[in-house]
């Protein structure tokens, strides 16, 4: 897992998707991506979820896992 | 009510498992083995005159007024000092004990300045009370010989007068101060004739260790120790019951009052949470509530450059609708939302989610909880299935281990504090995990077995390592883990990794591994062990993690479910639980059901008349993120300075100001109203009329002193706003309100104001079950059924002290204020903390040339401030630590947006700051990239 891209760069749902994804570093990619995409439906409002998928899919600098979890929100 | 008067029983009410039955006059009484004769006696009805005893205070046996006949016994020994044995008869009224208290009261009076008629404490002194009671007609000693009547007043404190000429020495100060309080600050100086009350060895009570706790006011029986607020204004004359409006403790208090002139606040010895006992906040801190700054009147403005305009309730309140219509019209129903206060009552942060919910048309509601104790709810629901404290205040009296950990609870819930540090000096042992060394550590007659100086943002190392040591040595209790508990394999394989290892994580923890070793054995070994946690544990990155952690640790020791254990957070606000229950969070409805479960929606959706959007809404930092993107664009803020509480204040305050309609509803133009389109006033909670919720979920009744100064409650302003945009919401009362949270909320369903005033108080839940309420919680089982144990990787913060900001600040609370400092401020409080200051070690003052009292910088990578340092070896080398309670300092520039990964809760304790000698004088703010900083022997890159 790679750090957290700078804060001043990123939009705050990228941001706070690899503060999350930093918490389940430690488990298989594809478990960690469907915990963190879970906890994003959960807690998340759909405004947020729908720009956090925008900006991966407009190629923002992704994690694999967060990208992963991007993808499992579709 | 008229005046309410406690019963006093004398001394202390004692439990045992055997009684004993004695007679008292002719009456058989029957009490527990201990039990003081004038206890019995008290309890049977007949009042032994008495001066030095009080039922909050042990025996002391000083002021002989209580001496009694027991047949068999030699002399006339003191009742308050003899325990009752069975079979005993006790003669309380001869004629040969009449003549021994009039002479001990003969000689009292002797010293005694002969001005009741003008004393402010005439018609409420107990030494006037006992000379009518012994019958005192004459004083054959006079005046002139020696005396005290010529001693100076001590009028230094702001809140009380002690006038030594009055005193008795009777010694009632000094042991409350001693045995309730636990300060120790009043001792009896000289002896004999010459002996007095002193506080300690200062000059007078303001420069003393006293902590205005009030607990010396209230013990003294004559006017030796006076509220300034009775000498001038009088005795009150009726009791209004009500709940103290500061910490997440709850107090209960009496308001006495004189006609709707609130004279004093004084303690309720059967308030549940305090039992007799306060602090200078609660006792004290009410002449905000009657502030000049105190607003009044509605006032609106078109523009946040524009003057205030006062407005009448219907205009503003139409206006308020009209723009908020809009708002939803034009952006949609996401574009607006609100955020409720812990500082407001149940019933009106349930009004306000309603309000969001059925007249916005959204779940953008959050509460200040989000940057406490949101954490505090994502970690007990996943490991015990409900976001609350386990126990009730009093179970830390069965404490054998108590560990203290990111909390200070003689600053920030010092009546808490108080009752364990009295379990303390019982012999309790102490665990406090802090990086600074705060008063627990050592304190008179109190000092912590282990205090471990972790590094800001090491929680979670920490509690793995303590842990592990548990489940490597041995310590686990197997049998409640295997009853009581699911998750083991996978959690006790992460655990028992070498890498949460105390060796391995000594060095990222600042404490060595045998320490902690040690502190994780008394915890697992000691007996009955609970845990007491704060901020310090929750306003982190890994803030839900953590609590998971202690959890854990909780659950792995079997320290779950019974009295003297638990897990326990100590809330900082009045109501934080109650406006969480209140379902104030985005995904929650009340009592924790997420919004996307289509049944619980139903129950509201039925009642309301209404359809609920199914998806959370937005978070407080998710809400100032959207509106400095523009796609947020309305919000209703009640009882909350979040441009003053909330982190990283530039970005806060950009949020702020691109909002087209800011509503602040507040007792004063706060900090958050200088971006407000339409000012609301709020009530006080002299004029509120509801409950809170405190930290053990107690449920208090909050009464009114007086109808709202306002002219509404916030409910009936909330339901005038969402009527206006079509949502009604016919409340008649705010009883109605609880009944309506009641119908609706498994837990709350046996809570009533009727019922509360019939019992005095409930800790949910509360309901057919339970209809008295819950003291502790998941005994047998756990609310989610099985305990979850969790895994709790430590993640390192982002946030780390580089070259160009070595140090880490964090920040914190201190006694006599009390959050933003809104209340506290606006009373003499402010005569004890003044301005925030930053604590510094005096190592790297030395460093960077910084001197007690001189006016520092302090820089973050998001902004500056300036405050004065005072140098303090409490601190660790390379951590600063100040408090929030000022606008001026503005703590808040510097915090940044880092948060907890699972709530979003700020990581106000940990920041990157370079702290040097300012080379501006003035004190206010710098700003972000105003910095005068003066490079401190590092490069400016990183």
């Amino acid at each position: 897992m790679s750090a957290a891209p700078e804060p001043a760069t990123v939009t705050p749902e990228v941001r706070m998707a690899h503060e999350i994804a930093r918490q389940f570093a430690g488990e298989p990619p594809e478990q960690a991506a469907q915990t963190i995409a879970a906890h994003l439906r959960k807690f998340w409002a759909p405004s947020m979820i729908t720009a956090f998928r925008t900006e991966a899919a407009a190629g923002a600098d992704l994690d694999p896992v967060v990208a992963r979890a991007a993808e499992l929100l579709r | 009510m008229s005046l309410l008067k406690e019963p006093d029983f004398g001394t202390p009410a004692r439990t045992s498992e055997t009684t004993v039955t004695v007679e008292v006059d002719g009456h058989a009484v029957e009490v527990p083995a201990g039990t003081s004769v004038l206890r019995a006696a008290a309890e049977a009805g007949i009042a032994i005159p008495k001066l030095c005893a009080s039922d909050n205070l042990e025996p002391f046996g000083s002021c002989r007024l209580c001496v009694v006949d027991i047949e068999g016994a030699r002399g006339t020994p003191a009742s308050c000092t003899t325990p009752c044995t069975d079979g005993m008869k006790v003669t309380t009224q001869t004629p040969e004990l009449a003549d021994l208290r009039r002479g001990v009261m003969e000689l009292y009076i002797s010293d005694h300045p002969l001005d009741c008629l003008t004393c402010p404490a005439n018609g409420d002194c107990e030494l006037q009370d006992m000379a009518g009671v012994v019958g005192l007609r004459e004083v054959r000693y006079g005046h002139e010989g020696k005396n005290h009547l010529k001693e100076e007043k001590d009028t230094s404190n702001p809140y009380f007068d002690f006038d030594p000429s009055k005193c008795i020495s009777c010694s009632r100060c000094v042991r409350a101060c001693d045995e309730v309080q636990g300060t120790f600050a009043l001792t009896i100086e000289g002896r004999g004739f010459d002996s007095k009350v002193a506080p300690g060895g200062s000059a007078d009570f303001m420069s003393s260790e006293c902590v205005s706790c009030g607990a010396c006011v209230q013990a003294c029986p004559t006017s030796t120790l006076q509220e300034k607020t009775v000498v001038d204004l009088g005795m009150p004359d009726r009791t209004v019951l009500t709940t103290c409006a500061y910490c997440g403790v709850g107090c209960s208090f009496k308001a006495e009052l004189r006609g709707d002139q609130l004279v004093r606040m004084v303690p309720h010895k059967d308030g549940g949470a305090n039992e007799g006992h306060s602090c200078v906040k609660g006792r004290f801190a009410f002449g905000y509530a009657d502030h000049p700054d105190r607003q009044l009147s509605p006032m609106m403005r078109d523009s946040i450059d524009d003057e205030w305009r006062p407005v009448g309730w219907e205009e503003a309140l139409t206006e308020v609708a009209r723009r908020f219509s809009a708002l939803r019209s034009e952006h949609g129903p996401g574009a607006i939302g609100g955020i409720t206060s812990s500082r407001t009552t149940n019933e009106e942060v349930y009004a306000v989610q309603k309000m969001v919910r059925g007249a916005f048309g959204n779940n953008n509601v959050d509460t200040c909880a989000r940057v406490c104790h949101s954490p505090t709810g994502y970690g007990l629901n996943q490991t015990f299935g409900t976001s609350a404290g386990t126990q009730t205040f009093s179970s830390v009296e069965h404490s054998d281990v108590i560990m203290v950990i990111g909390a200070n609870p003689t600053d920030a819930h010092p009546v808490f504090a108080s009752r364990m540090k009295r379990r303390l000096r019982a012999g309790a042992k102490l665990i406090v995990a802090d990086p600074r060394r705060i008063d627990l550590v050592r304190s008179p007659h109190v000092e912590a077995e282990h205090h471990l100086p972790l590094q800001p943002g090491s929680n979670v190392a920490l509690i793995n390592a303590m842990a592990h040591t548990v489940v490597t040595e041995g310590l686990v209790d197997q049998e409640f883990l295997d009853a009581r508990c699911e998750g083991q394999d996978e959690y006790l394989e992460f655990i028992r990794g070498p890498e949460n290892a105390p060796e391995a994580l000594e060095e990222v923890i600042g404490v060595d591994a045998d320490r902690i070793r040690a502190a994780a054995r008394l915890f697992a070994t000691g007996g009955s062990s609970a845990i007491y946690y704060g901020l310090g544990v929750t306003e982190h990155s890994q803030g839900s993690t953590m609590v998971m952690g202690l959890a854990n640790l909780a659950m792995l020791t079997g320290n779950v479910g019974r009295e003297g254990v638990g897990v326990n957070p100590l809330r900082g606000q009045n109501n934080v639980q109650g406006s969480c229950d209140m379902g104030s969070f985005p995904h929650e409805l009340p009592g924790y059901r997420h919004i996307g479960t289509e049944s619980v929606r139903e129950i509201y959706e039925s009642l309301w008349g209404t359809t609920l959007d199914p998806d959370p809404g937005l978070r407080i930092p998710n809400m100032f993120d959207a509106a400095v993107d523009g796609t947020f664009r309305g919000l209703f803020v009640q009882g909350e300075d979040i441009a003053q509480s909330d982190p990283n204040t530039h970005h806060v305050e950009a949020a702020l100001s691109a909002l087209d309609c800011l509503v602040v509803q507040d007792l004063f133009l706060n900090e958050t109203a200088r971006f407000a389109h339409i000012f609301l006033p709020g009530t006080s909670f002299l004029e509120k009329d509801g409950t809170f919720t405190n930290a053990e979920r107690r449920i208090n009744r909050v009464r009114p002193t007086m109808p709202p100064r306002t002219g509404k409650h916030e409910w009936q302003v909330v339901a005038e706003i969402a009527a206006r945009m079509g949502f009604a919401m016919n409340w008649e009362r705010s009883a109605d309100i609880m009944d309506e949270i009641a119908a609706t909320t498994p837990t709350f369903a046996g809570v009533s104001f009727a019922h509360l005033d019939r019992v005095g108080s409930v800790q949910w839940p509360c309901n057919e079950a339970a209809p008295l309420g819950t003291p502790t919680m998941h005994v047998g089982s756990f609310v989610r059924g099985k305990g979850r144990l969790m895994k709790t990787v430590y993640v390192p913060t982002l946030e780390r002290s580089t070259r160009r900001y070595p140090l880490i600040l964090t920040t914190g609370r201190i006694l006599s204020q009390y959050n933003v400092g809104a209340q506290t401020r606006r009373t003499a409080n402010s005569s004890w903390h003044a301005e925030d200051v930053l604590e510094i070690h005096p190592h790297d003052a030395e460093d960077r040339g910084i001197t007690d009292g001189a006016l520092v910088e302090v820089a973050s990578r998001v902004g500056t401030t300036r405050l004065h340092a005072r140098i303090s070896d409490r601190m660790p080398v390379g951590v600063v630590y100040t408090t929030f309670h000022h606008p001026e300092s503005g703590a808040n520039v510097v915090t940044t947006e880092n948060s907890d990964w699972a709530t979003n809760c700020p990581e106000y304790k940990v920041t990157a700051v370079q702290v040097a000698p300012a080379l501006r004088a003035d004190t206010t703010r710098a700003g972000t990239a105003t910095s005068t900083l003066a490079p401190v022997g590092v490069g400016a890159g990183e």
